[in-house]
């Protein structure tokens, strides 16, 4: 029910909203009620960022406000092609969502309470994604569904991983056959002084029939 | 105690009542839906998230659904995505403006939430959060006075008290982003998040997840330096904690908006980290002496008399 209490806040927030224009009347008199709604907008945005309980939109903006974490988990896929090449999968693959929000929110989040066969659903979702811009950056198309009207000057996501896949020669020439779920994890402060201190694991593999 | 509280109620209804430009106010609907417009035209096909294998829904609770209203099929969220786009354009030109504007934060509300919502209900930071709020708050405004199509058939004042009040509660949602940000990270890690170590993590950390790729990134160059971190550090949370004098002062505003800016700039340089709503921070600046200059060096060419403009 706390998740209502979002609804709620934003119904009552636009509720007052309207009545300090509804009935229409001159500004001296609708002055009163422009102060309700300035007090309820105070009282809960403070109420929000003061006790940091967030009741979107009204938030808490409290992002990247801990210490950083010394040691970092990272999940990402990777698709296999027929030749055996195994490229990881662009960020732009997962548009119009986010990768950070796919990788970094759901599959960190989530993936260790799934079922085979709700791995095998994810697999095969993330395999016909990954094929289709494959097919579409052999072809010459555009990329990612983002770029459309903007092109480079699209509002990029919040986090911003860099795109793999910038020209045929980054894509094999063969079909997608599996895809698997990598899990690196490393030391911040070991990996700055030696790239390769990641370690690796695969969290499960998918190939098509 | 009398005279304290009437001095008090003097300077409150100043600040929020002191006659103001209609052209700042309508400077603050085009910033506001202009960016979310930005935005919503970057992900054209926001509503396919529905559509993302039923087992990342299946963890969706029930009720985060239905707080955002997100109960349609997947038609009827198109064509209402569609109407956002539409209204988010209309609110822009200034085309039924209000109207536009309350119809924008509406949809708003109801879209924004789809980016994360398989994962988390609160989409803070993914840019519509202040357009929500801010787009609802000019809905009651009279945001349509200037820059509008029938601003010019309109005889009403360009200067007015109604138009200090919005304007006052869209700076202060963005004082509240700063102050708040610069709380929650004493409050969550006290004066270490100042510490050159925690800047050279955060740096190292988000270089290394978002950016790694051929030579060093900005963000490892700068961690090499734990000097320049610590006052990087120091810079960014001495910002977002004095951000609320900005509303008090021209002066602090003329110093807290460009370094607050700035901050955006070398954030998503070194973290990778992207705040879409910078441009709302122009909501600062006096754009009633800038419209007025040029409307005072065209006027020959408009057709007004000088004088107009200067009584």
């Amino acid at each position: 029910m706390v998740h209502l209490l979002r609804l709620a806040v934003f119904s009552a927030f636009v509720l007052l909203a309207l009545a300090t224009q509804y009935p229409r009347q001159p500004w001296r008199r609708r002055r009163q009620r422009v102060i309700y709604f300035i007090l309820f907008f105070l009282a809960v945005s403070l109420e929000v960022g003061l006790s940091r309980r967030e009741i979107w939109p009204f938030s808490t903006w409290a992002v990247v406000s801990g210490l950083s974490p010394e040691k970092i988990t990272n999940y990402d896929f990777e698709v296999i092609a027929a030749d055996g090449r195994a490229v990881r999968v662009d960020p732009q693959v997962w548009q119009p969502a986010s990768d950070n929000e796919i990788l970094d929110g759901w599959v960190a989040w989530h993936i260790d309470e799934t079922t085979p066969v709700e791995r095998e659903e994810l697999a095969r979702f993330v395999l016909g994604r990954a094929e289709r811009m494959r097919q579409s950056i052999r072809s010459g198309a555009r990329r990612g569904v983002n770029g459309w009207l903007f092109g480079p000057l699209a509002a990029p996501y919040m986090f911003r991983r860099r795109a793999i896949w910038h020209s045929t020669d980054d894509v094999p020439a063969v079909r997608f056959v599996a895809v698997r779920l990598v899990r690196e994890s490393w030391d911040v402060r070991e990996r700055f002084r030696d790239e390769s201190r990641v370690s690796r694991e695969i969290v499960y593999e998918l190939r098509s029939q | 105690m009398s005279s304290v509280l009437n001095s008090c109620q003097r300077k409150c209804s100043r600040f929020w009542f002191r006659p103001a430009s209609a052209v700042n106010l309508a400077v603050a609907r085009i910033l506001f839906a202009g960016t979310a417009l930005w935005i919503v035209l970057s992900r054209p096909d926001l509503p396919s998230i529905l559509t993302l294998p039923d087992v990342m829904w299946r963890t969706v609770p029930k009720m985060h659904r239905i707080a955002y209203l997100l109960v349609f099929n997947l038609t009827t969220e198109r064509v209402l995505f569609v109407t956002l786009a539409i209204s988010l354009a209309a609110a822009v030109i200034g085309w039924r403006a209000r109207l536009a504007c309350f119809v924008s934060g509406l949809l708003l509300y109801h879209f924004a939430p789809l980016e994360t919502l398989f994962w988390t209900p609160d989409p803070t930071l993914r840019g519509l959060t202040l357009p929500t709020l801010g787009l609802i708050i000019l809905a009651v405004s009279p945001c349509n006075r200037a820059l509008s199509p029938t601003a010019a058939r309109k005889k009403t004042p360009m200067v007015s008290p109604e138009h200090r009040w919005p304007l006052r509660m869209l700076q202060v949602l963005l004082a509240e982003l700063y102050w708040f940000a610069g709380l929650a990270k004493l409050r969550n890690a006290g004066l270490a998040w100042v510490s050159a170590k925690n800047l050279q993590d955060y740096l190292m950390a988000y270089s290394q997840i978002f950016g790694i790729q051929g030579s060093p990134p900005l963000g490892y160059r700068v961690a090499a330096h734990p000097a320049v971190c610590s006052f990087i550090a120091c810079i960014g949370i001495t910002v977002e904690l004095l951000f609320p004098f900005a509303l008090f002062s021209k002066r602090a505003a003329a110093i807290l908006v460009p370094m607050a800016f700035v901050i955006h700039v070398g954030i998503a340089l070194l973290m990778h980290i992207v705040f879409l709503d910078a441009a709302l921070l122009l909501i600062f600046v006096d754009w009633s002496v800038v419209y007025q200059r040029r409307l005072f060096d065209n006027a020959d060419v408009i057709g007004l008399r000088r004088e107009d403009l200067t009584s």
